[in-house]
């Protein structure tokens, strides 16, 4: 960070498993960090959450006033806030910061200060956005995008909407950080033998990731500074023009943001699909392809929230936004080919994997109709379009990362989570989801607007709100289910052992929880010839086995050239 | 194919990609498509293009840094990171309660400087 930096050896590694709460909080150890940005993030999210479920109460009857229309404002701005900003973006890069270093075999991340700076940033960015959602003198009511010149001090006074500004500014940078930690991880902290060819889906996903928050996010501390000085001054920028140019400011980094959110949870996906069929990923070479394109095209989209506006090159976006099937029919194609002849076991991870596809299907299917302006123009603004992006996030990332959440618990934590209570989870999850965004395609379709704080009994929203909250009600239940789950397993602390899933990639070659430094000589990184290395050993022993069995008096030479032995993780 | 791609030529690849959508947005934008001839389409295009310029400086970056093998090193002092996460948040902290408050950030900033200045090694 300065000149009179240096890098010093740790004493022994000894220091990194000292497990004080000062420890943890200035640990430098990836894997630490890691869990604090998950850990954290979960936290906002039960806020945020209950947030929704207050929201959700009052849309589940006509003319009710459990908030008034100022305050239902205020929960709507922070909880799509919080769920972006505090909840879903740091949930992605937190797998990245915990996961891609065991995954491409590193005794660290790179930078670790950055990721543990990007931490903290994210923490007091997260802090001051609640500080502003709970202050006496008005929290933002803005949404979750601030548009000028409703943000600046003249229409949204108070120091509500600057402390909402600077919270996003501070989670924004702090993103930023980790993000390059994780991207100089992958490109230039790889073991030996872990081409970029062999590195697993999910820490392609991360990569892509990284490159589009690199790219993306620091336009929002531009828009971030365009809001500051519009809460300063708020003369400042008056034209048109400023405002049409902040909308695009926000909406460079606010679709990218969106596959942020995404793209590493169908890595998650695709690592549990291929852990539970005992298969390889399929289609890896056109995966890697697609994500990359993937990727790309995703920046490129930011103008289809203008299309209303006018002011968009509405063609180019609509062709950009709809070119995006083409990559991700190619991921889709790849989940499901994974699928096919997999020996398939029904774990809750699984479970979440699968419920993932159809679910985010239905999110992108809706996301293609509202690429086109003709039928967004209808659609805008209204309850269609929160079906759509929950049915992303929620239906789709959010079940992402509880499949991932299950496959690697016992990998972070050495101890399995209750599979009866996660399938109970999961089956709560599932009913919960699709009751309550399933209606909200409906409510939009026929007319309801969004920011909507209650409605008149004869609008006809009546009963589609009613189950629309009703379904809210049990995703808050499943919660609670998931929370019991962590506290009765935690309790219970059944050994999970170096791979109790049997899976393919390396961080499963180390213990449970992984030594400091990841690898050591009780665990080493295994020779690594594929992108599913303890796959790859497996098959050779099996394969060793078999001919052993056919010529029983050549065991002795067999296993000599150290390639074909048992699973890495589970031998040692 | 493994030998051929590098980490520079990953970020390369996906610079590529962004600069023929950046192309075919400027192709769109001069042809004056609606809402594209105006200065919002211009500004559109600008966005981008600062954005694809990012990538491949990103590229060179890769390109330049050298391959580390950081084995069982790790730098000292996180309690500096900690700091100076506290010091920008005072910081900002003033736009919402007033310029004086910034002025406070000079505490923990100092003091995460010192650390890093002045570092006790760790056991």
């Amino acid at each position: 960070m300065t000149a009179g930096a240096k890098l010093v050896p740790y004493a022994s590694p000894a220091d990194e498993e000292r497990d004080g709460l000062p420890q943890w909080l200035l640990s430098m150890d990836h894997k630490r960090i890691g869990l604090m940005t998950i850990g954290t993030a979960l936290v906002f999210f039960l806020l945020n959450g209950a947030l929704a479920l207050t929201m959700r109460a009052q849309l589940a009857q006509p003319d009710q006033h459990i908030l008034s229309p100022e305050q239902y404002l205020q929960f709507m701005t922070q909880h799509g806030t919080g769920m972006i900003q505090t909840v879903m973006t740091p949930l992605s890069l937190g797998l990245g910061v915990y996961l891609v270093p065991l995954q491409v075999g590193a005794p660290r991340i790179a930078a670790p200060r950055a990721a543990l700076l990007g931490y903290w940033l994210y923490v007091f960015g997260g802090l001051l956005l609640v500080w502003g959602f709970v202050t006496p003198v008005g929290g933002a009511t803005d949404g979750w995008w601030g548009y000028t010149p409703l943000s600046n001090s003249d229409y949204s006074p108070g120091y509500g909407m600057s402390l909402w500004c600077a919270g996003v500014f501070l989670v924004a940078l702090g993103m930023i950080l980790q993000a390059a930690s994780i991207l100089w991880t992958i490109l230039r902290m790889r073991a030996p033998g872990v081409t970029l060819m062999r590195m697993p889906v999910f820490a392609w996903t991360q990569l892509v990731n990284v490159l589009m928050v690199l790219t993306g996010f620091p336009f929002l501390l531009a828009a971030m500074g365009l809001v500051a000085a519009e809460r300063i001054d708020p003369g400042m920028f008056t034209s048109n023009g400023w405002n049409i140019g902040y909308q695009n400011l926000f909406w460079f980094y606010g679709h990218p943001v969106v596959y942020v959110m995404f793209f590493p949870f169908v890595g998650c996906v695709a690592e549990v699909l291929a852990t539970f069929t005992g298969r390889r990923f399929f289609a890896y070479p056109g995966t890697v392809l697609s994500l990359l394109f993937f990727a790309a095209g995703s920046m490129a989209v930011w103008g289809h929230h203008l299309f209303a506006s006018g002011q968009e090159v509405n063609d180019y976006f609509s062709f950009s936004s709809i070119l995006l099937t083409l990559p991700a029919g190619i991921e889709y194609f790849g989940m499901l080919g994974t699928l096919w002849g997999g020996r398939f076991r029904y774990t809750t991870s699984m479970l979440f994997a699968l419920a993932f596809i159809p679910q985010f299907l239905i999110g992108g299917l809706t996301g293609i109709l509202l690429a086109n302006p003709a039928i967004d123009y209808h659609l805008n603004n209204s309850y269609f379009v929160l079906g759509h992006f929950h049915y992303t996030l929620l239906a789709g990332s959010f079940f992402g990362f509880l499949a991932g959440f299950y496959l690697w618990f016992p990998k972070a934590t050495g101890i399995m989570l209750n599979e009866r209570l996660g399938k109970a989870h999961w089956l709560l999850m599932v009913i919960g989801t699709n009751t309550t965004f399933i209606p909200m395609f409906l409510l939009g379709y026929t007319g309801m607007p969004r920011w909507l704080s209650t409605y008149p009994a004869g609008a006809g929203f009546t009963t589609l709100s009613l189950i629309s909250s009703i379904g809210a009600g049990i995703i808050g239940i499943a919660m609670c289910v998931f929370i019991w789950n962590i506290y009765v397993s935690v309790r219970a602390r059944i050994p999970a052992g170096p791979n109790p899933w049997q899976a393919h990639t390396l961080e499963w070659a180390t213990s449970s929880p992984p030594p400091p430094f990841n690898f050591n000589l009780t665990y080493p990184v295994p020779r690594v010839r594929g992108y599913a290395p303890l796959l790859d050993y497996r098959e050779q022993a099996a394969s060793r086995r078999r001919k052993e069995a056919a010529s029983p008096r050549r065991d002795e030479s067999a296993g000599a050239d150290g390639g074909g032995g048992a699973d890495p993780g589970q031998e040692a | 194919m493994d030998r051929y791609l590098t980490g520079t030529t990953v970020v390369l690849v996906w610079g590529g990609f962004n600069t023929i959508l950046v192309s075919i947005l400027a192709g769109f934008t001069a042809s004056g498509f609606v809402g594209g001839a105006g200065p919002a389409g211009a500004l559109a295009f600008i966005l981008y293009a600062i954005a694809t310029s990012v990538v491949f400086l990103i590229a060179l970056a890769v390109w330049a840094g050298k391959r580390r093998r950081a084995g069982l090193r790790v730098p000292p002092r996180p309690g500096a990171a900690l700091l100076l996460a506290l010091a920008v948040a005072v910081s900002w902290l003033g736009l919402a309660l007033g310029g004086w408050v910034a002025y406070l950030a000079i505490a923990p900033l100092a003091a995460a400087v010192i650390l890093e200045l002045y570092p006790r090694e760790l056991p």
